[in-house]
């Protein structure tokens, strides 16, 4: 399965940090057309955020939908000169984070199509018993680290993405990348050897 | 191929990207985008109703210290006035003696806001 591709900007070009900085400033002046821009640039990336933090397709838009509320409570805070991608994903992640502590997550199996359908067969149960082992060995990591591998290795955000997105340098994305294969690989070590 | 890649490939043979289709992203914008209208003109109004406030708390209290400053304030008690006959309460004198000194007689008062 080839992974979409999560578009984000590695390092924000003047332009585009000009441009949202101008967005903010209206924003602050109470335009609710330019915060309307920046909700439709960023929806989609943050909804893939937070559905890896979640793992539940309502709470994902639930937290989406609350980070914007949050950012526009706190847009004057903005620092006008940065872009606004990293603030966005900086609040989405720690409301996340917070959320899954929180509350007992709904978890869902998000069951590829050929297992929803009407046929139930052999191959779709063993890809299922192998998927629950991978979120299971998943669960194992930190919760930041877990993002870090699944949007790099499921959702196909490269290393500079996801350090712009975490806010964090690349190379601890690199680390957390290590890290991560490590551990999966101690205990999914079964499931390649059979 | 590295045990990496044979884990990779298969954890991308069974799961996927996080499940962006069916998601109703233009209904989440519009939900998005009346919460943000109604939380502007909240703040809009917020805002104007703290300027008046402001502006009256001002007023108040520019009146207030107008009054105070316009409020007569009594003289201060002292000798050369309660020897004149002005008023001054009893507690104002601390010391006081009259008698006779050298053929004169001499009043001796110690007020307490001029002592």
């Amino acid at each position: 399965m080839e992974p979409a591709r999560v578009r984000t900007e590695v390092a924000p070009s003047a332009a585009l940090v000009a441009e949202e900085s101008a967005l903010v400033e209206r924003v602050q002046d109470g335009d609710s057309a330019a915060f309307d821009v920046l909700v439709r640039r960023y929806i989609r990336r943050a909804f893939t955020v937070a559905f890896r933090l979640l793992s539940h397709r309502e709470d994902a838009e639930d937290l989406v939908q609350e980070t914007f509320m949050i950012l526009l409570r706190q847009i004057d805070t903005f620092e006008l000169g940065r872009p606004f991608g990293p603030w966005m994903y900086r609040v989405l992640i720690n409301r996340g984070l917070n959320a899954r502590k929180a509350r007992a997550l709904r978890r869902t199996e998000t069951l590829p199509d050929d297992v929803m359908g009407a046929e139930r067969t052999d191959l779709a149960v063993e890809r299922a018993e192998v998927r629950a082992r991978f979120r299971s060995a998943l669960d194992a990591l930190p919760p930041r680290q877990r993002i870090v591998i699944e949007l790099i290795e499921l959702d196909g955000c490269t290393r500079g993405e996801v350090a712009d997105a975490l806010a964090i340098s690349e190379a601890t994305v690199r680390w957390h990348v290590h890290d991560a294969w490590r551990t999966l690989r101690r205990i999914l070590a079964p499931l390649v050897s059979r | 191929m590295r045990s990496n890649d044979r884990l990779r490939a298969l954890w991308r043979s069974v799961d996927g990207p996080a499940p962006t289709r069916g998601v109703d992203f233009d209904g989440l914008a519009a939900r998005i985008s009346l919460d943000t209208s109604l939380a502007l003109r909240a703040r809009r109004s917020w805002g104007r109703w703290t300027r008046v406030a402001v502006t009256a708390g001002v007023a108040a209290g520019i009146a207030a210290a107008l009054a105070i400053a316009l409020i007569p304030t009594p003289p201060k008690a002292t000798l050369l006035g309660a020897v004149s006959g002005d008023e001054a309460s009893v507690q104002a004198f601390e010391v006081a003696a009259v008698g006779p000194r050298d053929g004169e007689w001499v009043i001796a008062a110690a007020v307490s806001t001029d002592q």
